[in-house]
């Protein structure tokens, strides 16, 4: 049956190849039917792939022709949606001729560019986005360009240039809307809100840049009569982050600087099919968007290091360097618990606008394509909710309206963000040793972790999704095929005995030619404080072992295992005799102390290491080093202090330092290099790592 | 002439012009809604049609509908659904969103006159004045007409 489907299709790609732009007209109510019947058929190969999981055990070959099904139905409705999606240039192709009209009037001169015209969305998102994007437009041509004459006495070109980009970033769609005009006056906006009540003189101390741009969409300051596709009105900003909320959009000011206002519009690519996490509360269950969820928190009971703490009466979660505000999805929406034997506690940590919070709820399940069907109008005072859909088994489940949970919960994020963001001193104070590892297991009872940091991506797989190629084996991951080995082909450890029909693909993060490691079993995700041994178990590939909870656990080396299965793609940064450089490593996880040390030593530097900054500047006089490798947050002294200790040293300032940390923002690395850094690395990015190392002591 | 479905609600008899009336069933499994009026029972999947279903009872101010074997949902047709015959036959409006009512039991089929329908000058009984469209005296009870424009709307 599959050579037949193949041969059709190639027999397709002919005929396409002979006829290049062959297009006939098509209805939209047909193609719009077809888009229902398509949705009908996603629920009907769902409730069918839930009903067949114990037959395909007992009956042969079934689980074959339902993959087939399974894989021709997404291809069927991805090929209907594609029959709706329609290029933003629809949209673009508008808006000179605003620029016209509007510089008639007020003489100013603007010059309109456009990228990315061709980028693809679906009809109904096409359509509503004309009205928002033309209010922004208006609020930039009229308050921050400037007049002709000021722009020539502030020297600037005399034409202005308003620049619309679109492109795909993830799952959604981006619009940026760039202006060089004046830039947003932060204070003066501030100022207007307090004059105008919405913000007390209090709070707007607390405010941040990001905060103060939100309430350019909160508040219309400015209104202006427009002509829109929904009638002529006096609209503003806040109008048009209603409507681009309404296609399940966002808006957010991502600069505001002088020459450079930077408006960054977000839209899903369709409303209609999305994918999302099923999760159930007192055994109901909900769906989430997926977009919005960041990554799932277990707690076990009894976990001291790991609770929900108390801060300032609001439940919070200290989740690696942040204090995350968490909402009980029960009480948001109003719900009696029931008793729960079960005592762990489930977080999903969601993400909506640059808003964080952790969401509690009784069980999560799988991932699931769903349909997004209406919510009826007799909900639509509740703020919860975006629309329905119909589950596997027939029931309806509702589809959790993520921004409008926080706002229900009453999240003051505004607070906590700056409880967090005061910086260092709380980076500082809840930092510690913990490691996040995820545990899982090959052979039964064959413990490996790797640190969750290091991972980009879990997926399930089906044992047939595995092809093999010559002798390696690849599936097929984000449409592309993805090399995967399995730990016992590298390491001296046990294959499986036996091979379920599930099995489960890790996929590293910031690796460049990535791979996927097969596992056999996710066993947990956990916290712990413990240190590698690096010389009990000792084999090309692994880190080293550790006792966790008593059972042996042995950590791989992901990028070792890269290299030894594509020695062909082995990076040019392998051991090299000639280096005799030495270098003080300064980091204060043992995890991290492990691994950098490790890819370090592999490169054929000599390494030390120290253990906190005080104990680092004490060393660093010791011998004459070649480099210094800095963590930034660390006890007794951080990075900071320690690289200005050194740079007021004589003897040590010539020293090249490097900051070697896991926060990636733009200001903690201007931060590091004000403080004297000599260049600024992202943690677990090794080959990047080497480069630098590399650069830093041929100067 | 019309014909109207009627239907008890504790002792209360109501009728809903039976044009309007999509289908009668008993499949008690709703999705509660959490966070929305008390008096709606929940959702469920009709062949793949989102249904939004009233307790009556609730509604017209008593207590809570108690699931029994009689119970059944009257599932009301929608707007698109009515669309042909809605102006000949004096079908009220009711939306796109799909509506159902849970009801104590089903009774008759009843032909009234258009002539015999009178309005109700007041509540009848603990029936809200306004939940009303009119009033038919039958041999040995009392008929009210619901008007559903009014139940479905808060």
């Amino acid at each position: 049956m599959k050579t037949i489907h193949n041969e059709n299709l190639a027999h397709l790609e002919d005929k396409n190849s002979e006829n290049k732009n062959e297009t006939i007209r098509v209805s939209l109510t047909l193609l719009d039917e077809l888009m229902i019947y398509a949705g009908e058929l996603v629920l009907a190969r769902n409730q069918l792939m839930r009903l067949t999981t114990e037959l395909s055990k007992t009956i042969p070959g079934l689980s074959n022709v339902l993959q087939d099904i399974d894989m021709t139905t997404s291809t069927i409705q991805e090929r209907i949606m594609n029959t709706r999606m329609q290029p933003i240039s629809l949209v673009f192709s508008r808006f000179p001729r605003l620029i016209r009209d509007m510089t008639m009037k007020n003489k100013k001169k603007i010059h309109l560019e456009t990228s990315g015209d061709s980028v693809d969305l679906d009809k109904s998102v096409v359509e509503s986005l004309y009205d928002p994007l033309a209010i922004v437009m208006y609020y930039l041509v009229e308050k921050d360009i400037e007049r002709t004459e000021e722009r020539i006495s502030a020297n600037k070109e005399e034409t202005a240039h308003i620049y619309l980009k679109a492109y795909q970033e993830g799952g959604k769609v981006n619009v940026d809307i760039i202006s060089d005009g004046a830039g947003i006056d932060t204070q003066q906006l501030l100022n207007k809100a307090i004059e105008e009540g919405l913000v007390s003189a209090n709070d707007a101390e607390r405010y941040g840049k990001k905060d103060i741009f939100d309430l350019l969409f909160s508040h219309n300051f400015f209104k202006n009569h427009m002509k829109l596709d929904h009638g002529e009105e006096e609209v503003g900003l806040v109008d048009a982050r209603v409507m681009l909320e309404k296609i399940g959009g966002s808006i957010s000011v991502d600069a505001g600087l002088a020459n450079n206002t930077i408006i960054n519009v977000k839209l899903p690519l369709t409303l209609v099919i999305i994918p999302s996490i099923i999760i159930t509360v007192n055994e109901q269950n909900f769906a989430v968007p997926q977009v919005s969820l960041q990554e799932i928190v277990r707690l076990k009971a009894g976990d001291v290091e790991h609770k929900i703490e108390q801060v300032n009466d609001a439940p919070v979660l200290r989740l690696r360097n942040k204090l995350l505000p968490i909402l009980y999805l029960h009480k948001v929406l109003g719900m009696k618990k029931e008793e729960q034997n079960d005592e762990t506690v489930r977080i999903m940590v969601m993400k909506h606008d640059d808003n964080e919070f952790g969401l509690v709820v009784d069980e999560i399940f799988d991932h699931e394509e769903i349909v997004v069907k209406n919510i009826p109008r007799f909900f639509k005072n509740s703020l919860c909710y975006t629309g329905t859909t119909i589950m596997g088994d027939g029931s309806v489940a509702l589809i959790l309206d993520i921004g409008g949970i926080g706002a229900k919960g009453k999240l003051n994020f505004t607070g906590l963000k700056e409880q967090t963001g005061s910086g260092d001193d709380i980076d500082r104070r809840m930092h510690d040793d913990m490691q996040n590892l995820l545990l899982f297991e090959n052979a039964k009872d064959q413990f490996f972790a790797l640190n969750l940091d290091l991972i980009k991506r879990i997926e399930k797989i089906a044992k047939a999704d595995i092809d093999l190629v010559g002798e390696k084996e690849y599936i097929e991951h984000e449409g592309k095929s993805l090399h995967v080995i399995r730990l016992e082909q590298y390491l001296p450890v046990q294959a499986p005995d036996h091979e379920d029909s599930d099995l489960y693909v890790i996929i590293p993060k910031a690796v460049e030619n990535p791979i996927g490691i097969v596992v056999h079993r996710i066993v947990d995700s956990i916290s712990v404080n413990t240190e590698i041994d690096s010389d009990s178990i000792m084999a090309k590939g692994l880190i080293g072992s550790a006792l966790i909870k008593d059972d042996l656990v042995l950590f791989p080396d992901i990028f070792e295992l890269i290299e030894m299965s594509e020695p062909e793609k082995v990076q040019k940064y392998r051991a090299k005799d000639k280096k005799k450089q030495k270098i003080l490593l300064i980091e204060d996880t043992p995890f991290f102390r492990s691994l950098e040390k490790n890819y370090l030593e592999s490169a054929g530097y000599t390494v030390d290491i120290a253990i906190d900054g005080m104990d680092g500047f004490k060393k660093a006089g010791l011998y004459k080093y070649d480099l210094f490798i800095v963590d930034i947050i660390m006890p007794r002294m951080d990075g900071y202090q320690f690289v200005e200790a050194i740079k007021r040293n004589p003897e040590l300032q010539k020293i090249p330092t490097l900051a070697l940390t896991t926060l990636s923002s733009e200001e903690s690395k201007a931060k590091a290099f004000n403080a004297g850094f000599d260049a600024y690395e992202i943690k677990v990015h090794k080959e990047k790592l080497l480069e630098t190392v590399e650069s830093l002591l041929n100067k | 002439m019309m014909q109207f479905t009627t239907f008890y609600v504790g002792k209360t008899l109501f009728g809903v012009n039976i044009l309007q009336v999509k289908e009668i069933n008993n499949q008690m499994k709703y999705t509660p809604v959490p966070d929305s009026a008390d008096f709606i029972k929940g959702l469920f999947n009709l062949r793949g049609q989102i249904i939004t279903i009233f307790d009556l009872a609730k509604r017209l101010g008593r207590h809570d509908t108690d699931i029994q074997d009689k119970t059944r949902n009257l599932i009301l047709k929608t707007d698109v659904e009515t669309a042909l015959i809605r102006s000949s036959n004096k079908i009220e409006e009711i939306g796109h969103d799909a509506v159902g009512f849970i009801i104590d039991r089903i009774g008759d089929v009843i032909e009234v006159e258009d002539t015999d329908i009178q309005s109700a000058p007041a509540n009848v009984g603990d029936i809200s004045k306004e939940f009303i469209k009119g009033v038919v005296e039958l041999k040995d009870d009392l008929l009210i007409i619901l008007n559903v424009q009014e139940i479905i709307k808060f």
